[in-house]
């Protein structure tokens, strides 16, 4: 009896061992879980000719600041931003609230890259700017377009909610060394708030 | 005799019911879109939060992607660093973005179809995290054109397991 045991107890330890250790890792459960909710952002207004509101085809000069305002294409806009001082408008059209980030990438044609300083640091081939939102105020609530990785923008829009915006942007402070056409993008996120 | 057999299957009972399998459930209800979204573009779900997780482990989910215009359009699926975080999530590390596996990062998609393009993580073995960490999944309508465009974001909050 006692041999039997002994031997049952080997034969246990033997086995539950190696498999215990296994199963540290193996034996916990990933939790993947979602909620239905539906994510969409649009902009009713997805171009702007800097300087060019006013009176299309206008160049624009080094250190010089521009505003996407239907106003004036140099006119700074009041604060608190009012609605007609902004060019574009988000519209959330999902059914939950959303955050809104823009990026605004460097320009192509003639290269001037994002100072990542907002509106108010330019430097040679360098601009600067900013986003500015209805009933925000100015300066003080302008929200810096970077590169890459800019802050939050527009904070819990709710789900069928607007907002209309708009951008500042100061040129570079050399001179353009051509007339070249120069474009860029501002890519605006939308995430679940 | 009797007990040896006995004590034989016991064992064996209690390292079976032991020895689960990990594969990570998935759970979450399919919902259907409002009809009002029939025409625009979205993306579902807005959050994807994984729990439990840990070196070596994997975690998926389908990621649904609607193209709201009248033409076809590609869109780019990226992986892409938080602009911000969930309270009490840091930024994934920068690794991370090799563990994110995306089944269609190009899908073409006709006028209104919804397809969805399966989304996974695998942390391999022997690699580290903060305890909460969050990474983007980047949808871009790239036939969009203009100076001002538009990109929908699902959240991937990760929760390591304690």
């Amino acid at each position: 009896m006692r041999k039997t045991l002994i031997t049952i107890l080997m034969a246990l330890a033997l086995v539950v061992v190696p498999v215990g250790s296994a199963l540290a890792d193996s034996s916990v459960t990933v939790n993947v879980t979602a909620t239905p909710a539906f994510v969409s952002l649009t902009v009713d207004v997805n171009t702007w000719e800097i300087n060019g509101i006013a009176v299309p085809g206008s160049k624009i000069r080094p250190s010089t600041t521009y505003y996407s305002n239907p106003l004036g294409d140099t006119t700074a806009p009041a604060t608190p931003v009012v609605d007609s001082a902004c060019r574009f408008q988000f519209t959330s059209n999902g059914n939950v609230a959303i955050d809104i980030t823009c990026n605004f990438a460097n320009f192509a044609g003639i290269v001037m890259t994002n100072s990542n300083g907002g509106y108010t640091v330019n430097g040679a081939t360098a601009f600067g700017a900013s986003g500015y939102a209805s009933v925000a105020a100015w300066p003080g609530g302008a929200v810096i377009f970077q590169n890459a990785n800019s802050a939050k923008f527009i904070d819990n829009l709710p789900a069928g909610g607007t907002k209309k915006w708009g951008v500042a942007l100061k040129t570079q402070s050399d001179v353009f060394t051509a007339a070249t056409a120069m474009t860029s993008t501002i890519t605006c996120t939308a995430a679940e708030h | 005799m009797k007990k040896l057999i006995g004590l034989i299957v016991l064992a064996g009972l209690l390292l079976s019911a032991c020895a689960q399998p990990s594969a990570p459930p998935v759970t979450g209800e399919e919902a259907s879109p409002p009809p009002e979204l029939y025409d625009k573009t979205w993306i579902s779900p807005g959050k994807v939060e994984v729990g439990n997780f840990y070196p070596g482990a994997r975690a998926e989910y389908p990621l649904s992607i609607h193209n709201g215009k009248d033409e076809p359009a590609k869109f780019s699926v990226t992986y892409r660093v938080a602009d911000n975080t969930g309270e009490g999530y840091v930024t994934a590390p920068s690794e991370a973005q090799g563990w994110v596996i995306i089944a269609d990062p190009a899908p073409v998609l006709a006028a209104k179809e919804t397809r969805q393009v399966l989304i996974a993580v695998e942390m391999p073995k022997g690699t580290k995290a903060s305890p909460k960490w969050e990474f983007w999944i980047a949808v871009k309508d790239v036939t969009q054109t203009g100076m001002v465009q538009t990109e929908l974001a699902c959240r991937w909050l990760v929760e390591m397991r304690k």
